[in-house]
């Protein structure tokens, strides 16, 4: 169950591999969370963010096999992880790929694959995900978008568009379930040094996955809807969300 | 399931779901509510039966009164909620010996507007009348009266409980009725209470108010004065800091009698009324530590300038907020927690300190009620223990308190304390069984009384109050 401080009890995260959903965790287990479900492609991944969860904590944490890039296969697996796992408290939705921006421009197959992993996989999780929170009567969402979604550019559009869909996609579904009770957080990270963003170069305001994961908890016991993290790349992003086109294709980032 | 779906029977109709939450606010949960029909509590109580025994494996079952426990201990997330609505058919009053049968559906309300006209007062109330007798005896509630009289149950002498195993009778020397008041509702649904009412000759309360410096000078004024009154409680202003710390508000009373009595008009007159109703618009920013200063403040000053001794209504003394209605939408949207424990005499440091670490924290909060108890109920997981009571309500969905507060629970756990669950939500489920150590006791009646767990609560989900499995 959730506490009305908005600590659950039990947390599955889609993207199991995922970094920041990781630190996110093992702040949670350090409050009320007593069972993890990390579902995701790669079990060594998961295996590793297990071990150091159970280095801290005396969590159950269980691991399920599960790809964005099945879409056909995700409402079954979503289903699978409530009846065998349940009840889930607390969703986390925080798989994706960033892809080779240059490379793929021209790869009508790579652009399919990155929307799909970011956001049509993640679409049909939180749809998934929505329709056993109403079965059940309750429950809480963390969808890590990112501030690449917020006004897409240039340098990685393929990636930016598929965040910028799924961003629009987890607000709207959010403000759907409030009267539900259902609470939802959508989380807009700048960079974020991860496996992810290995070998590019750091963007302005870059931060750890530890440093998200703080900002994030935060939000939860305030139970924010929308955040930016840090919370400085708020009022980055409003600027440049409104610089006229021929200016903003001028910003180095 | 997102559209409103209704199942309906001769004997029962189930509606929603509806979004439920205690009166707190936070946390809440979708839930359907469950009416049961028949021509009295007898008959309800059969058809009750018959459903449970019918639904029961695939319906889960809160006992739900007005909703007035703070947190999740009256919502029940894709169950079945009772509705207290449908449970008041019961209401016989012997005048011979001061005791009142009841369906558990009344409230507190009902029985004064019924009976204070007639003389006759409840044994117990706490700082609202809007609780059902179900409630109170869920809760086994207790008011300012505790230190002379204890609580509800101590006052209950008979129960008619309807559980999966059936209807059964409870007296007070029974397990089951020791499990079922102060249970939660956890070990069936109580559809009809024996309790004994208070004879009084007018509705009035003679009111005695001493204002306090500091918490020590509190402490020492309470452990002084109090067992000359019926009724007793201290308001400390949580917002006061240094020297001022815990500077309070005491109120004690007593029952005014006849020949006390003043003026004319009938001395037992008893109709209170709303003055004001808050709206559903009140923004979470409404209540912040600019206004409720001030409100204390005020509070403070109109203490220190009352009149040692004055003459107040039953509601003005022991139901200030019911003239508000639905005052809870003031902490907006997102809600608030009450906090309330009690420590054992002896720990008053324990009791110094939480008062000092809710006076830091960075929320503004009116003022918490501090009072004595007395002897305890002997109900398993009944809350009132001897020792000191703080109750106060905080916003939730702040940060830090959800620290603050686990920090504050384990300094009484540490001192033998304990938190109220009628009010908890959001309390650590490990610590139920430090603070409730005869918790074993309860799970092995409630297990008796409903093997199957049809009997469950998001509260109960939440602390594992029955087995874990249940």
């Amino acid at each position: 169950m959730i506490d009305a401080n908005s600590m659950p009890q039990s947390v599955a995260v889609f993207g199991g591999g995922s970094e920041i959903a990781g630190e996110i965790v093992k702040l949670l287990v350090e409050k009320r969370c007593e069972h993890v479900v990390l579902c995701g492609p790669n079990f060594q991944s998961m295996e590793h963010i297990r071990s150091q969860i159970q280095s801290t904590s005396s969590a159950q944490v269980d691991l399920v096999h599960f790809d964005l890039s099945q879409i056909d296969d995700i409402e079954k697996v979503v289903n699978n992880v409530f009846s065998e796992h349940g009840p889930i408290d607390c969703s986390i939705v925080a798989g994706g790929v960033l892809g080779d921006q240059s490379s793929d421009e021209s790869s009508p197959a790579q652009v399919a694959r990155v929307a799909t992993i970011n956001y049509v996989g993640p679409a049909a999780t939180l749809t998934a995900v929505r329709n056993k929170y109403l079965d059940q009567g309750y429950g809480q969402i963390i969808v890590l978008s990112s501030v690449a979604g917020e006004r897409v550019r240039r340098s990685n559009y393929i990636y930016g568009s598929s965040k910028a869909a799924l961003d629009g996609f987890a607000l709207s579904l959010g403000e759907s379930l409030l009267e539900k009770g259902i609470y939802t957080l959508v989380v807009r990270p700048g960079f974020v040094s991860t496996k992810m963003t290995e070998g590019l170069k750091k963007a302005p305001l870059s931060q750890s996955p530890a440093q998200v994961a703080k900002d994030v908890l935060r939000a939860i016991e305030e139970q924010k809807e929308l955040i930016w993290t840090p919370v400085a790349m708020r009022h980055v992003m409003m600027v440049y969300r409104h610089l006229p086109r021929k200016i903003a294709r001028r910003v180095p980032f | 399931m997102s559209e409103t779906e209704s199942q309906r029977s001769s004997d029962f109709s189930i509606s929603g779901p509806t979004l439920n939450s205690g009166w707190g606010r936070a946390p809440k949960s979708l839930g359907k509510t469950l009416q049961i029909k028949g021509a009295g509590t007898r008959e309800k109580e059969v058809e009750l039966l018959e459903f449970i025994t019918t639904n029961g494996s695939s319906n889960k079952i809160a006992p739900r009164g007005l909703g007035r426990s703070y947190g999740d201990s009256s919502t029940l997330s894709s169950g079945l909620l009772t509705d207290p609505g449908g449970w008041k058919d019961t209401f016989d009053f012997d005048p011979s010996n001061g005791t009142l049968r009841v369906s558990s559906g009344y409230s507190l309300d009902d029985i004064m507007r019924k009976l204070v006209p007639r003389g006759y007062f409840v044994p117990v109330t706490p700082g609202t009348r809007y609780v059902s007798i179900g409630g109170a005896v869920a809760a086994d509630i207790h008011g300012k009266n505790h230190h002379v009289d204890g609580s509800f149950g101590t006052h209950t002498k008979e129960l008619r409980l309807v559980s999966p195993t059936g209807v059964h009778v409870l007296y007070p020397s029974d397990p089951e009725f020791k499990a079922t008041v102060g249970g939660m509702g956890l070990t069936g649904f109580v559809s009809e209470a024996v309790i004994d009412l208070i004879p009084i000759s007018t509705s009035k309360v003679k009111v005695t108010t001493r204002v306090t410096q500091s918490i020590d000078d509190t402490i020492l004024e309470l452990e002084e004065n109090d067992t000359k009154y019926r009724y007793s409680v201290a308001w400390i202003d949580c917002m006061a800091k240094g020297k001022s710390l815990g500077r309070s508000v005491i109120t004690w009373g007593e029952h005014l009698e006849l020949s006390e009595l003043t003026g004319a008009g009938d001395p037992l007159s008893f109709d209170p009324r709303f003055v004001a109703s808050v709206p559903d618009i009140a923004p979470s920013w409404l209540l912040n530590r600019l206004s409720v200063r001030a409100f204390n403040e005020l509070w403070y000053r109109k203490g220190k300038l009352a009149k040692e001794v004055s003459i107040e209504s039953i509601e003005s003394f022991f139901h200030p907020l019911d003239m508000v209605g639905s005052w809870n939408r003031l902490y907006g949207q997102k809600g608030f927690l009450q906090y309330q424990f009690v420590v054992p005499f002896g720990a008053e440091d324990t009791l110094k300190e939480a008062v000092r670490l809710l006076s830091n924290v960075k929320v503004p909060s009116f003022l918490a009620v501090l009072k004595r108890f007395g002897k305890g109920s002997g109900n398993y997981i009944a809350f009132p223990s001897p020792g000191w009571t703080l109750a106060l309500d905080i916003p939730t969905h702040r940060f830090g308190l959800a620290d603050l507060l686990d920090r504050l629970d384990a300094l009484i756990v540490a001192s033998g304390g304990r938190v109220y669950l009628a009010k908890d939500s959001r309390v650590s489920k490990h610590l139920i069984p430090m603070m409730y150590p005869e918790i074993d006791s309860f799970r092995e009646v409630a297990n008796r009384l409903d093997p199957e767990g049809i009997f469950t609560t998001d509260m109960s989900k939440r602390l594992a109050l029955r087995d874990e499995d249940l």
